[in-house]
């Protein structure tokens, strides 16, 4: 399949095709899990960059800490809309009713571009090994939260937005964990394998859609403080503890900053990873 | 090393058991065969399926292939059902006491395909993913744990295998269903193989095989993929099922592969 240069993509101005530039197109983004940790500060971190006239989603599952991400991108911009959402996406009903909740409150004809951040996820009870995940009932609310709902919100997003007929983005957060198997992680690997393949295959089935996936890299958010303290595993324990005592967490507000910058440029290939690291 | 004559397996001897998921038919049911010839005395070969006319039939073929007494066990049953897990592998393992097996073998190969109709894009019902997920990714999952609960102890012998596809690290239009579970699959066995050192775990891709699943994928409706299968086919690529099965056999005897190996019958690679 012959994909379209960039140049040809990035056609002229007002031309059928065109992109307005980031920081001058009225943006539509949803972002996921972003009560704390990297979807917040994705949150935070879209909040400085979108035009005026955009609208941040947040969705997460702690009404207080929404509370909290909401002010802080607000104080980013008076000029841009954030709306919060409470839902919990390891339950199926949930992402229909995100957007028959939206759909009162956001016109997509109003945009010039949407983009989503599936940013929701869990590591899973590292404190078991592979052959202790013995109960299906978890095992289906895990790929239901990792999985099935990241791929579900983004089929009904894409659903959404096409009334606005607008340029769209789809962002998947992934880890090393897709392609590094790790002990005590079998679902966080599984989770985020699954993930980043249908991402692949979705960027091969919509050559008009720009799909990112995205490796923050090991960040100093809750997520990795609860690896440290519970894994089962003394090896993966202490390789956490190294990261953090040397200081290569990363920041996820400088992380979060270095995805909006890959928006910005919207150079990368769709369907590829990056990592944080990459320069 | 084989013993000579009868083809017994020193891997795979005496007082070995050894479950089948999707013995029904295509892959599972010549990896019964061919394993059922090689399982030494005392051992057991359990198939599963939700077919059970399917399931008869195979075992009709292991009987007739097999020289020995070998003690074939039935269970019907769906993996997409998860509330019927614990009804099904009581039925999978019942019999399974302490000191029964000296080698103890499980064959992850059922699977589905998903609805072949629906672009990832389109993916909009989180229920009918779930119950892809269910079939494909959580049953697995559970049923290797009660595996590894009933085998636990480290003097029996226990191997797992995956039987997976290229499609796990190729992505392929139409298909994001199935390559996103062999994809989770695969990652989920890696670790396992680097949390358990003493189980051998095997990834393995059959290649394109002459069975009901390939004629699905075969009469998708989509132009390019026909036209892919017949091409492989006048290449003469398309195997059957019992020629897969011998590598896999070949490949668990000679016991080289570095556990969590994903390995292609092919040999286009070796992960």
């Amino acid at each position: 399949m012959d994909v379209p240069t960039l140049s040809a993509v990035k056609m002229a101005e007002g031309g059928e095709g065109w992109t307005p530039p980031f920081s001058k197109r009225k943006s539509l983004c949803v972002v996921t899990g972003g009560s704390r940790g990297f979807g917040r500060s994705v949150a935070v971190a879209l909040a400085e960059e979108v035009a005026r006239g955009s609208h941040i989603v947040v969705l997460g599952r702690n009404s207080e800490s929404l509370r909290d991400t909401e002010k802080l991108s607000k104080a980013m911009s008076p000029h841009i809309q954030i709306t919060t959402l409470f839902g919990d996406l390891s339950k199926c009903s949930v992402t229909g009713s995100i957007f028959a909740c939206l759909r009162f409150q956001v016109d997509p004809t109003d945009y010039d571009h949407a983009l989503l951040v599936n940013n929701a996820g869990s590591v899973g009870n590292v404190s078991r090994r592979t052959w202790e995940h013995g109960d299906p009932q978890e095992l289906d609310s895990y790929f239901n939260l990792n999985v099935a709902s990241a791929v579900s919100l983004t089929a009904k997003f894409l659903e959404f937005v096409r009334p606005g007929n607008l340029p769209c983005t789809i962002v998947n957060v992934t880890c090393d964990e897709a392609h590094r198997p790790m002990k005590c992680h079998s679902l966080y690997c599984a989770g985020k394998a699954a993930r980043e393949m249908m991402f692949r295959v979705m960027a091969q089935e919509e050559p008009h859609l720009r799909i990112l996936s995205y490796n923050p890299g090991p960040l100093e958010t809750e997520l990795k403080t609860t690896v440290m303290m519970e894994a089962a595993d003394a090896e993966v324990r202490e390789e956490i503890r190294r990261l953090r005592d040397d200081n290569q967490l990363i920041d996820p507000d400088v992380s979060a900053r270095k995805l909006v910058q890959l928006l910005k440029e919207d150079l990368f290939k769709s369907g590829e990873i990056v990592n944080f690291h990459e320069s | 090393m084989a013993s000579a004559g009868l083809g017994l397996s020193a891997v795979f001897g005496p007082a070995t058991f050894c479950a089948v998921t999707g013995g029904s038919r295509g892959l599972g049911r010549s990896i019964a065969v061919l394993l059922a010839e090689r399982l030494g005395e005392g051992s057991r070969l359990v198939l599963t399926g939700r077919s059970l006319q399917g399931l008869q039939d195979t075992k009709r073929q292991v009987e007739e292939k097999c020289p020995n007494q070998l003690e074939v066990k039935l269970v019907t049953g769906d993996m997409g059902d998860s509330t019927a897990y614990p009804a099904l592998f009581y039925d999978i393992f019942a019999d399974t006491g302490p000191g029964a097996f000296q080698n103890a073998l499980i064959i992850h190969n059922a699977a589905s395909l998903g609805d072949m109709g629906k672009k990832a894009a389109e993916h909009s019902d989180p229920e009918i993913l779930n119950k892809y997920y269910a079939t494909n990714l959580t049953s697995v999952i559970a049923l290797t744990a009660k595996f590894m609960e009933v085998f636990s102890g480290s003097n029996v012998r226990r191997t797992v295998v995956n039987i997976s596809s290229a499609v796990a690290v190729e992505p392929l239009a139409y298909q994001s269903l199935y390559c996103s579970g062999k994809a989770a699959r695969n990652m989920f066995f890696k670790v396992m193989a680097e949390e358990e050192p003493d189980v051998r775990v095997l990834s393995y891709s059959p290649g394109p095989m002459a069975t009901d699943m390939l004629q699905a994928v075969r009469s998708c409706g989509d132009k390019k993929v026909e036209d892919r299968f017949n091409a492989m086919e006048s290449q003469g690529l398309i195997l059957s099922p019992d020629a897969s099965a011998k590598h896999m056999c070949t490949l668990l005897e000679e016991d080289k592969f570095k556990s969590g190996a994903f390995l292609d019958v092919f040999g286009r690679f070796s992960l």
